[in-house]
Order: C-alpha cells, then sequence, then structure tokens
C-alpha cells in the first residue's frame, strides 16, 4: 500500500496494552510505530469506504483483497481488463455478483497506481524472472493448432 | 499423476469443460476443491493442503505464489508442483485457449512425477 506524500502530524491517547501491541506490530514489519498506525488507519478508512475490501498479508507484502475471496484486487482488475473492462462478464467468469467485481473496479480507480504496479509485477516475473526464484521451471508451449 | 488445482482467478466453468473433454482427467476449481473451504485462504495454505494432498496448482498468480515457492525450495519443503500460465499468450478472458492448452498438458504430462514441478505454460 502506498504511503501518502504529504503528512500531518495528529497526537492519539492509546491504552498501554494497545501501545505495546502496535509496537509488536510494527517490529514484525520492520515499521516504526508512526508508520504502523499511519498504516492501519489507512486501511480502516479505505475498509470503511469501500465495499468488499479487506487487506491481507501475502509473500509479496500486504495486498488489497476481496473479502472471502483468495484474490488480490489486482487479480480482479486482471480479469476486468481481459474482458476489455465488461464487469457482467468477469462476474460470470468468477461466479460472483457484478456489484462484487464493481468494487473492485472502484477501489482500482482510487488507487490506480498501487493496483497497476502490483499488475506490472505480476508481469515482469517472466520466465526468466521465474528460473531464476524456481531453478527447476521449464516452458510448455500448448499445441497450435493445425493449419488449414 | 497430474491432478489439477484451478486457482480462483480461473473460471470454474474450465474445470467443467476440461472434465467433459476428457473423462480421465482429475481437476477441480478452488471453489469447488475441498467444499470450497480454501476459498479466501492465502496462497500459502492452498499450496500446502494441494501439497499434502498431491495437486498441482494452476495459476495466473505470478506475484504472490512464486515467493512462497522460494522459500520453500530454499527450506527443501516439497510441493505438489505449479502451472504458471502466462496471460500475454492465454489471456484469462481466453477460457477456450486455456481449456485445449491444459487439455494439452494433461496428454502430455499427466504421468509424471509432478512433486515441486514449475512450469510455464505460454
Amino acid at each position: 500500500m502506498a504511503k501518502a506524500a504529504v503528512s500531518m502530524v495528529i497526537s492519539m491517547r492509546l491504552s498501554v496494552g494497545t501501545a505495546k501491541r502496535l509496537r509488536r506490530l510494527a517490529n514484525r514489519y520492520g515499521w516504526t510505530p508512526s508508520d504502523a498506525s499511519a498504516r492501519l488507519v489507512e486501511e480502516g478508512l479505505r475498509r470503511s469506504e469501500f465495499a468488499f475490501i479487506d487487506f491481507r498479508d501475502t509473500a509479496a507484502g500486504r495486498h488489497a483483497c476481496i473479502q472471502a475471496s483468495s484474490l488480490a484486487v489486482w487479480e480482479v482488475i486482471q480479469i476486468v481488463r481481459s474482458y476489455k473492462g465488461d464487469v457482467a462478464a468477469t462476474a460470470k467468469h468468477l461466479g460472483w455478483s457484478q456489484v462484487k467485481v464493481q468494487a473492485a473496479v472502484h477501489y482500482a480507480e482510487a488507487f490506480a497506481s498501487e493496483i497497476n504496479e502490483a499488475i506490472a509485477d505480476n508481469q515482469a516475473t517472466d520466465i526468466a524472472a521465474l528460473k531464476n526464484m524456481l531453478p527447476q521451471t521449464v516452458e510448455f508451449l500448448p499445441k497450435k493448432p493445425a493449419s488449414r | 499423476m497430474l491432478k489439477l488445482l484451478l486457482n480462483e482467478e480461473i473460471a470454474p466453468s474450465v474445470a467443467a469443460a476440461l472434465r467433459r473433454r476428457e473423462s480421465e482427467i482429475v481437476v477441480s476449481a478452488l471453489v469447488e476443491w475441498e467444499g470450497g473451504n480454501f476459498v479466501g485462504k492465502d496462497t500459502a495454505e492452498i499450496l500446502r493442503e494441494a501439497a499434502d494432498q498431491e495437486w498441482t496448482l494452476v495459476t495466473y498468480d505470478r506475484l504472490k505464489v512464486p515467493p512462497t515457492l522460494k522459500s520453500w525450495t530454499e527450506e527443501e519443503c516439497l510441493h505438489g508442483g505449479v502451472i504458471f500460465v502466462d496471460e500475454k499468450s492465454i489471456p484469462q478472458a481466453e477460457t477456450t485457449m486455456l481449456i485445449s492448452a491444459l487439455n494439452w498438458v494433461h496428454q502430455v504430462t499427466a504421468s509424471w512425477e509432478w512433486t515441486n514441478r514449475a512450469l510455464w505454460l505460454g
């Protein structure tokens, strides 16, 4: 999740227990407690402002995801783009309601750089990059249909 | 033996079409696999259960899946094999193309030992 470029200082009073939990969470991610609280507030605001949005830790960082799904928002948007922006076709593809797909689209419109960056990172993992990470990777080319 | 587990970004209709096309193929969409209990679970959890049951994951996800498998490989943990589909060659919307490609993979590799394999389908 991208951090806002401009910031302002707001002090807040936390219970000792909450402050300790915040520090533990910050240590886990290598953040400062201030960073951690800013990120949690930002995520909380996005959760409250956007339907169906949740945040999850993944091996590739923390991503905006769709509730009750394993898919990150960027994955849903990749499918939407594959259907040339057709939300109904995407909903049919996933077996979801259109509202749920539309929620992903709205989130991606609001945080376009975050979603585009994730899609670009996914695309950048080509066969060469994959072989670097997983040396056992082999390429398999599907049989081309016979030409007439 | 190859058993295909289609990740959530792949239309469940692909699994049904593959079964219709080839009766011997073992394929399941994530939404139907294990009663749908793994929908909403994180990648590592899905890969762990797939490894235990010797299913091979088919996915377009090259952001979250490879780092997990990389650390497993370094720790010498086994996985059930993964097929990465290249969206530039087989876009998600082109389900007919994906069905043909997976059918071909099955014809060629059904008897392979799939543990720890990684295949780029492009």
